[in-house]
């Protein structure tokens, strides 16, 4: 990104352009895009920043460059979602909210990387789910723990990071919590569930950095040593090597290995612990079931890129076949080209935007040939908070994410019937 | 508004609910208590261009950051400028929702005894949100769903 101060802007058939080392450089108004009243005419245009957008450059001009800051990315509600001019939103030092602006979607607002023309929102929407239906970067929150190593954990199970001192830990029995937010907050030290060394000689005045993840219905604090960055992944986690439990696999980013901690995996067998069950059951009939294969074609709904992929690869393991699906209008479009005896169950996610988990549950149970598919609900809400809404739908199964053990035996409930009746017509034919 | 008059309704065997009540154009208005996780006074606000009218903008809530809902704009009122508003934060499943309001009123309790539900002559544009209406002796008091302005505020 560079900043251009004070140059003579051209117009090409109206449209303003910079000439940047010999190229043209199509400018584009930010106040234009967000449809704000554009404070100066553009002649007077003192900073361009130029961007790339998905490989198109351009110039964003706008009123005043103030700073550049190391930030922490929260999502925007999903009530704001659908506006793609927007990545999310973060606090400034100030306390200020500041919005952070999606480089591509305002590219394709304003028509520079797109063969869209008018600004047609839900237009733009549908030409960028097309070009790029399934894969999407995944996001990934760097921290440090055993003595400066570098590791990850996929940013949207981050609900939130904070900062206690140590004075505000309190105990009960032997497990550490903190009062938060009128809840207790379980702390789990990641050095000493992965079996590192624990550094005892902790400054007293020094605080502790805590990632608060959410699962279902509870949170549960991480304690690592230092957060220190955000990255964006394309390649995928590397899942070929886990040296211990509790570790996903590895992401490169910026040309360094980095391990991925299995946040969901460390609070199950964790609370496990905290509610003194010596082991978990279901870890005992992993082993018998392990090397089973199912055949079969699941369809899998999910806004989320980190769970698109994670359930992905433990369905394909089990050797059924998984087609994904980022957002309602795709999964329906695809069930109109489908057979309803060709597919075995439904996942879905809950949380998502425009239609929820249980509004295309109910959808899919009204269509007269989709009526009898059954429906899995996979949510990191806890599963008492959603009840009634859960009979309503018709959903059959409510699991939280993300166990893969469950997750099998629940797919498996009714993979078992459906390899029975192909055998039996391919017998009888 | 005097609260102390709801006990007279309130009889032993009839459920009792808490609602936190607020005016928009002096008409009262109740979210259940649960849902309302707390009330602050004017917050500054981070427009967002291109969003809904009724979203004012974004908050921040020591930390978190809620989305302002202007009710006045949900209900299809004239926005009110320049008058201070006070915040009543919801917790939904969207994440924090912050309701514009005018003017904050007291908790109330009221039994279900002089509950009824929303009559057809009420617009649809307030009727979409309403669980039903409280006679309590005061003033009628319009109960929300926050749940149904999210859903609403999700699909558009």
């Amino acid at each position: 990104m560079h900043l251009v101060k004070k140059k003579k802007i051209e117009f090409l058939q109206g449209q303003p352009m910079y000439r940047l080392r010999g190229d043209l450089l199509p400018l584009v108004s930010l106040a234009k895009v967000l449809n704000l009243p554009e404070q100066e005419q553009v002649h007077e245009v003192s900073n361009v920043a130029v961007l790339n957008a998905d490989g198109c450059i351009f110039g964003l001009i706008v009123d005043e460059i103030l700073d550049s800051a190391d930030i922490v990315v929260k999502p925007l509600s999903t009530y704001l979602k659908c506006i793609s001019a927007y990545s999310g939103a973060t606090i400034m030092g100030d306390g200020r909210v500041s919005l952070i602006l999606d480089v591509t979607g305002i590219g394709e607002l304003s028509g520079v990387s797109s063969k869209v023309s008018k600004l047609d929102f839900n237009h733009l929407h549908e030409m960028e789910r097309e070009r790029d239906p399934i894969i999407s970067t995944q996001e990934f929150l760097l921290f440090k723990i055993n003595k400066g190593s570098k590791y990850a954990i996929p940013l949207c199970l981050v609900h939130r990071l904070e900062e206690f001192s140590l004075q505000s830990i309190e105990y009960s029995g032997t497990q550490r919590v903190i009062r938060y937010r009128d809840s207790l907050l379980p702390l789990i030290s990641l050095n000493q569930f992965l079996g590192f060394e624990v550094d005892s000689q902790i400054d007293a005045e020094a605080l502790l950095s805590i990632i608060v993840v959410s699962k279902g219905g509870r949170i549960f604090g991480m304690e690592v040593d230092v957060i220190f960055d955000i990255v964006s992944d394309e390649r995928g986690i590397d899942e070929l090597l886990k040296d211990r439990p509790g570790i996903l696999g590895n992401i490169i980013a910026a040309n360094e290995v980095v391990v991925v901690v299995d946040a969901l995996h460390i609070i199950d067998s964790e609370s496990a612990r905290m509610a003194c069950r010596k082991e978990l059951p279901k870890l005992i009939k992993e082993v018998e079931t392990s090397e089973q294969k199912y055949i079969g074609t699941i369809l899998y709904l999910d806004d989320t890129p980190f769970f698109r992929e994670s359930v992905k690869k433990i369905l394909e393991k089990k050797g059924l076949t998984v087609h994904v699906f980022p957002d309602s209008d795709s999964l329906f479009k695809s069930l109109s080209e489908l057979k309803p005896e060709n597919i075995s169950v439904l996942l879905t996610d809950i949380e998502m935007p425009k239609m929820n988990g249980f509004q295309v549950a109910k959808a899919i149970k009204s269509m007269e040939s989709w009526k009898n598919l059954p429906i899995i609900a996979l949510s990191t809400r806890s599963k008492a908070s959603v009840q009634d809404q859960m009979s309503e739908s018709g959903i059959d199964i409510y699991l939280e994410k993300l166990n893969a053990d469950l997750l099998i035996e629940a797919v498996g409930k009714y993979l078992v019937k459906n390899i029975g009746k192909e055998y039996g017509t391919s017998r009888s034919a | 508004m005097e609260p102390q008059d709801q006990h007279n309704y309130t009889k032993l065997a009839t459920k009792v609910n808490l609602y936190a009540t607020f005016f928009i154009e002096n008409r009262l208005y109740g979210i259940e208590v649960k849902k309302v996780q707390e009330i602050v006074r004017t917050m500054p606000i981070t427009k967002v261009p291109l969003a809904p009218q009724c979203v004012h903008g974004l908050i921040n809530l020591r930390g978190q950051i809620a989305t302002a809902i202007g009710l006045r704009e949900l209900f299809g009122l004239a926005p009110q400028v320049d008058t201070e508003k006070m915040n009543v934060v919801c917790v939904t499943d969207s994440g924090l929702v912050s309701l514009l309001v005018d003017r904050i009123g007291d908790v109330i309790e009221v039994g279900e005894d002089i509950f009824e539900s929303t009559p057809d002559t009420i617009s649809e544009d307030v009727k979409k949100f309403m669980q039903g209406v409280y006679k309590t002796s005061g003033q009628l008091l319009s109960v929300l769903n926050i749940d149904d302005i999210s859903k609403y505020l999700n699909s558009h």
